[in-house]
């Protein structure tokens, strides 16, 4: 840890601690502690999976690991510094655009917004990151906006890869502790066995909506009112538009069976918008919008590249 | 080539019904199996790293595997863990040169580990303990295992057999037979 330099406290960054290099006193980087267990289980899972996962991408916008120190009480992850998360950034907006104004780092030199071509902008980079995990076996499991880093550049940054998992195929059941409840798709709500990409996808469908309208879309505070948020806006799902749904362990009869009321969930979105939002929150996970075809989606009229700013730097 | 061959057989309802196959993830099949292969190279061992050993042999090497094996299926693993404990003793040795009184102790904290990337719960350090009838201490089991990583570099997603074994048996419209004892072969 001796080659590192730590910022003050308050300067601490969307990922841990702000820290200098000091062999390159230029270059700042994040530091992200991972505690050793001393009785219990030693280097903890999370952080191997964090760390051996992002190893293997290299992506524009998933975040980059830098290097790994261990220390005598744990172990550290170096990595690539960003100022803010999602979350922070839609806070930081004016109360006139819909935020609250918070204070943002001073890192950001102007005030980038989250007008409409802004959010394709961060669309096409969070679906074009998803992508790239996805074809290398990769679930995230846990996309939310605090998850999302944004550089003073406004080039958004998959970050907290603790609970992603190597999926093998084809799949098997795999831990339900995933995915913050607010952007958790209804298969995991429901006790599914088995989930896929698809719940990856119901997040960034979350993510969407709440860049447009800068509220979480079903912030639910327990399971149940989650899943209940759900059906009341998307109507209770059935038979009929998913097939298989009511076979799910929690899935009961007894369930209030609400109709779709609003047939357009974010006003003023485009249609094209509405649309693509509408796939990803599609209650069946086997046809669920994929990253690939979201990519493909004429949302990005020109193609997701030309969005997200790897074919025409701004 | 063979995925022509195949490609030009598929009726399309053999394409939609892979599609709607989420458990296949059949739409990112291809680019998955082409960086699974690319990390099945990257992650072999040194194939004859045993004439580096001084006090080893391969001998000692089946033997602390029939061990594994028994441990593995003590703690009711899966089998992609086994394969994964496989290949972290292989690189391992391949890098470092163990003494035979170590070598259990590698395989401890191999199995240790891959348990601990691959499954949902894991055995925890003092169960590998029991299982190497304290012939090594919480303490040296959890040294060891930051030293392997460190050893490992952190490359722990080592694709295995297994998920080739599922792709070939489903391109071979899962013959029970062929697929169980390929399995045993395994």
């Amino acid at each position: 840890m001796e080659n590192y330099q730590r910022f003050e406290k308050s300067a601490e960054g969307a990922y841990g601690y702000k820290a200098r290099e000091l062999k390159y006193p230029n270059r700042i980087v994040a530091l992200k502690k991972a505690r050793f267990n001393r009785e219990g289980d030693g280097v903890p899972a999370t952080a191997m999976r964090e760390i051996s996962l992002l190893k293997e991408m290299k992506h524009p916008n998933i975040v980059k690991l830098l290097n790994i120190v261990q220390a005598r009480h744990n172990l550290y992850l170096v990595m690539e510094f960003l100022d803010m998360d999602l979350k922070k950034y839609i806070d930081s907006l004016p109360v006139s655009e819909g935020g609250r104004a918070r204070p943002i780092p001073n890192g950001f030199r102007t005030r980038l917004g989250l007008d409409e071509a802004m959010v394709k902008k961060f669309m096409a980079q969070l679906l074009e990151g998803v992508h790239y995990c996805h074809s290398h076996r990769i679930l995230h499991r846990d996309l939310r906006p605090q998850s999302l880093l944004i550089d003073r550049d406004g080039t958004l940054k998959l970050a907290d890869f603790g609970l992603a998992q190597a999926i093998r195929i084809p799949l098997r059941g795999y831990s339900h502790q995933i995915v913050a409840l607010w952007y958790r798709s209804p298969e995991i709500l429901l006790g599914g066995p088995q989930y896929s990409t698809s719940v990856d996808m119901w997040s960034v469908g979350a993510i969407f909506a709440e860049m447009c309208t800068r509220q979480p879309l079903f912030p639910g505070d327990s399971e149940i009112d989650e899943i209940f948020q759900i059906f009341r806006l998307l109507g209770t799902p059935d038979e009929e538009n998913w097939p298989g749904v009511t076979a799910y362990p929690d899935y009961k009869a007894t369930f209030p069976k609400w109709k779709r009321v609003r047939t357009i969930l974010v006003p003023g979105l485009e249609s094209a918008g509405c649309e693509l939002l509408d796939a990803l929150l599609e209650y069946d996970p086997a046809t669920r919008l994929s990253a690939k075809q979201a990519c493909l989606h004429h949302y990005f009229r020109n193609g997701s590249s030309y969005y997200s700013g790897r074919i025409h730097p701004r | 080539r063979a995925k022509d061959i195949v490609e030009s057989e598929q009726t399309p309802e053999d394409i939609e019904e892979e599609l709607l196959d989420t458990t296949m993830v059949a739409e990112y099949n291809d680019e998955i199996f082409l960086h699974l292969r690319k990390k099945e190279i990257e992650m072999l061992p040194v194939p004859d790293y045993m004439a580096r050993q001084s006090e080893l042999q391969w001998s000692m090497r089946s033997v602390l595997m029939d061990w594994l094996v028994q441990v593995h299926q003590r703690f009711n693993l899966l089998p992609e863990t086994l394969f994964l404990t496989v290949n972290y003793i292989d690189r391992f040795l391949s890098y470092k040169v163990v003494s035979m009184g170590k070598l259990q102790l590698v395989g401890a904290t191999a199995i240790f580990i891959a348990a601990k990337f691959e499954e949902i719960t894991a055995p925890s350090v003092q169960e590998i303990v029991y299982m190497v009838d304290s012939g090594y201490s919480v303490d040296e089991i959890l040294k060891a295992e930051r030293f392997m990583l460190t050893i490992l570099d952190f490359d722990l997603g080592w694709p295995g057999p297994m998920s080739f074994l599922r792709r070939i048996s489903k391109a071979d419209e899962y013959d029970l037979e062929t697929r169980t004892v390929a399995k045993y072969f395994l």
